[in-house]
């Protein structure tokens, strides 16, 4: 049995990892999350950990854990506070304590090392650059690993794919033959698309006349990564992204959602110059996210796009959605979080 | 009839003044400007006047935008030139101001309230207005605003998904800028083309030397605009970062001690063009220093590549919102001047069917509208010089046709 630590504030969850299954469990951060995983780790033959932001320190991934990487942990901690924290405070305990199995992190931010330069930095005078404001995009591991997967299916012509993957914090990248050229994450996933707590792209001058008004900066962040969203546009204090799908065409968290995605793939497509596969992927199953597609994909009807009446499932959790005629390539595939996880930790 | 217009910059203030015949034909009868208006430095300030085929130019220190219109009124009086109305630009009227709107008491009252939201370019604005209304008591003024055509920005394009008792407390939303520009630039390029603005899908980009934005036209409506609630985000201006993740700004004053005041002044003035280069603030400077200075090539290159690659990517969006797209316009210095910065936008636009005519594109007349597109392009490809003073103008005399004066 492997552990798999995955941060996701204010729970810190891991999954015990077995040959037939998984069992999936959490814990508030602050509540003694050590005491919980303790009887775990003691029979696990090995453990991995999600970082979400690996900056410049971390450009391998999966990587074995060892000292001098535990050093470099910390010093990406500031670029994501929340998170990062988790996964060190997670690292330290179970390297501690079973020092004798095997480590492994996986990171979110890798893949992204690849974006040109023009796509990675800011408009930002050099000082800032320095200091580690750039574009470190997300959910890396979601979208390498998608890529890998419809490899299989796509003959070699598909160079083009803008990847959209539609969650909690939906997001899109665009892949010229194979390599990472945008992502709509930017230094944080509370730029791009709104998230479900995660406010999306607004006006940075917010910071300063919030501080201006008398605001702490600590109250300040959440207000940008965690109070916001789809969620409070719902009126509610938590929601998954099928509350949002399934809202209605009229609610303003549909409509926000929908419009901001359109403009994310118009952005990839005029990057890439064009594509040839919508490669768009999740957690949910076909059936609830078919509608919302749909929507999208009307949108791009002018370019020759179009989505099938029906669909058959060809293979397992993978769906065309586009007609014969389409002059884009349409695919659903469907992936939960620990399945994504597996596979990206079994290539240790 | 007479109208005078103001438009401020942040250190320039144009004047014109237009003579409107009994059939409504428009004409300039002056025009000028005060540039360098309240920049110390090494160029001295001046302003300047074009009247009956006359050109002067006096140099003096200008210290201020009141300063200028003093000027202007000192002009205008020397030469003994009728003034009917005058009409002013306003850049930011927030939701007091949904539409233009004659200057009286509590008009004033509300411009107070608006001057935080466009803070360089409102306070100024009101300044010229006060020194105006000084000198000519008797006249009717009026005010014009570039919000009021992206007033039809539709609620999921102008909401933050931030909480909503912060949208209630503080009001923040997108407003758009540039609005006089593209409300000039829509309705000439529909002009142009002799097509209906409400038939035409049309994506705008002003770009200036100061700041620059796209927006969207869709059924004759501004339906979004690359800039917010402030002048910051968008597209890689002059010296401005465009879209920048407010958690980055955070990080930096977290963890490197920024304080707000030095964060929005880097950002605002050293960043864009300016902050990636290290050089220059002017793209024209930076396609120059590529073309012949070894040392800045790259640094360059980059700062040009990553300017127009944000360009392109609104651009994209917008294309992606509306369904389609029939004409992309590029207006104001650099968008009518740079040839070279259209082509490269313009590259690998086959698949929503813009193809560039590269030799047209490079000799076209800057002060003329032009079409740049290839024979087989399916979308117009143009450039329209900008006349947000026409607009200005053209409001005023619809208050004065409709009646509203009295």
């Amino acid at each position: 049995m492997i552990l798999i630590f995955d941060p996701q504030p204010p729970f810190i969850v891991w999954y015990k990892m077995t040959e037939s299954g998984f069992e999936e469990k959490k814990c508030i951060y602050q509540n003694g999350w050590e005491k919980e995983v303790s009887a775990d780790l003691g029979v696990a033959s090995g453990v991995s950990y999600v970082l979400y932001n690996g900056g410049d320190e971390i450009s391998t991934s999966p990587i074995t854990i060892d000292r001098s990487l535990i050093t470099s942990v910390e010093k990406v901690v500031p670029l994501s506070p929340d998170r990062n924290q988790m996964t060190l405070a997670a690292i330290r305990y179970c390297y501690e304590h079973m020092p004798a199995i095997r480590h492994t992190l996986v990171c979110e931010t890798v893949l992204y090392d690849a974006l040109p330069s023009k796509s990675r930095n800011y408009a930002v005078p050099l000082e800032l650059r320095e200091k580690g404001v750039k574009r470190y995009g997300g959910y890396g591991l979601q979208h390498g690993y998608m890529m890998e997967k419809v490899k299989s299916v796509l003959d070699n012509a598909h160079h083009k794919v803008v990847s959209v993957f539609l969650g909690a914090e939906t997001n899109v990248v665009a892949f010229e033959d194979g390599r990472p050229i945008e992502t709509s994450i930017g230094f944080s996933p509370a730029e791009g698309i709104p998230s479900l707590h995660g406010c999306g792209d607004t006006d940075a001058s917010f910071v300063f006349l919030m501080q201006e008004a008398g605001w702490a900066l600590k109250d300040i962040a959440p207000v940008f990564s965690q109070r916001g969203g789809l969620c409070a546009l719902l009126g509610k204090a938590d929601c998954s992204f099928g509350d949002v799908i399934s809202s209605g065409v009229d609610n303003i968290a549909y409509k926000i959602l929908r419009y901001s995605v359109i403009k994310y793939i118009g952005s990839a497509i005029a990057q890439l110059g064009g594509t040839d596969v919508f490669l768009i992927h999740g957690e949910n199953g076909i059936e609830l996210v078919e509608p919302f597609i749909r929507d999208i994909c009307r949108n791009f009807d002018f370019i020759g796009l179009s989505c099938a009446d029906t669909y058959e499932k060809t293979k397992k959790d993978l769906v065309f959605l586009s007609g014969e005629e389409s002059s884009v390539k349409i695919l659903y595939v469907q992936c939960t979080r620990p399945e994504l996880l597996r596979e990206c930790v079994s290539h240790t | 009839m007479n109208i005078l217009t103001f438009n401020c910059g942040s250190s320039s203030l144009s004047y014109k003044i237009f003579q409107i015949d009994s059939h409504d034909e428009i004409e300039i009868a002056v025009s000028g400007k005060a540039h360098r208006v309240g920049v110390t430095g090494s160029e001295p300030s001046f302003i300047e006047h074009n009247y009956n085929g006359q050109y002067v130019k006096n140099t003096l220190p200008i210290a201020s935008h009141r300063e200028a219109a003093a000027l202007v009124f000192q002009y205008v009086k020397e030469n003994s030139i009728p003034i009917d109305l005058i009409g002013h630009r306003f850049v930011h009227g927030a939701t007091y101001f949904p539409r233009t709107a004659i200057i009286t008491e509590k008009a004033l009252e509300m411009l107070e309230i608006c001057l935080p939201f466009a803070p360089l370019h409102n306070p100024i604005s009101l300044s010229v207005i006060k020194e105006s209304l000084e000198r000519y008591p008797s006249i009717t003024e009026y005010l014009t605003f570039d919000g009021a055509f992206h007033s039809t920005i539709p609620d999921y394009a102008y909401t933050y998904a931030l909480p909503s008792e912060i949208i209630e407390q503080y009001g923040y939303r997108k407003y758009g800028f540039h609005g006089l520009s593209f409300q000039y630039v829509s309705g000439e390029s529909a002009r142009f083309l002799n097509i209906p603005l409400e038939k035409l899908k049309l994506v705008m980009c002003h770009l200036g030397t100061g700041g620059s934005s796209v927006c969207a036209v869709k059924d004759g409506y501004s339906i979004d605009n690359s800039l917010g609630y402030t002048p910051l985000p968008g597209l890689i201006m002059s010296t401005r970062s465009g879209d920048i993740d407010p958690m980055a700004v955070i990080f930096l004053m977290n963890n490197y001690g920024y304080t707000p005041d030095s964060l929005e002044a880097l950002l605002n003035k050293k960043s864009g063009i300016l902050g990636i280069s290290g050089f220059s603030s002017d793209p024209r400077d930076i396609i120059e220093a590529i073309k012949t200075d070894e040392t800045k090539k790259e640094i360059a290159q980059l700062a040009l590549d990553m300017y127009v690659q944000r360009l392109k990517k609104y651009i994209g969006a917008y294309i992606a919102v509306m369904g389609g797209i029939d004409a992309l316009v590029f207006t104001d210095d650099v968008g009518v001047l740079s040839a070279v910065i259209r082509e490269k936008v313009c590259e690998s636009m086959g698949w929503c069917g813009v193809e560039l005519d590269y030799a047209r594109n490079r000799t076209i007349d800057p002060k003329q509208d032009s079409m740049v597109n290839s024979e087989r392009s399916k979308v117009y490809v143009m450039t329209v010089p900008t006349a947000e003073e026409l607009v200005i103008c053209r409001e005023g005399l619809k208050l004065h046709t409709e009646g509203e004066m009295a």
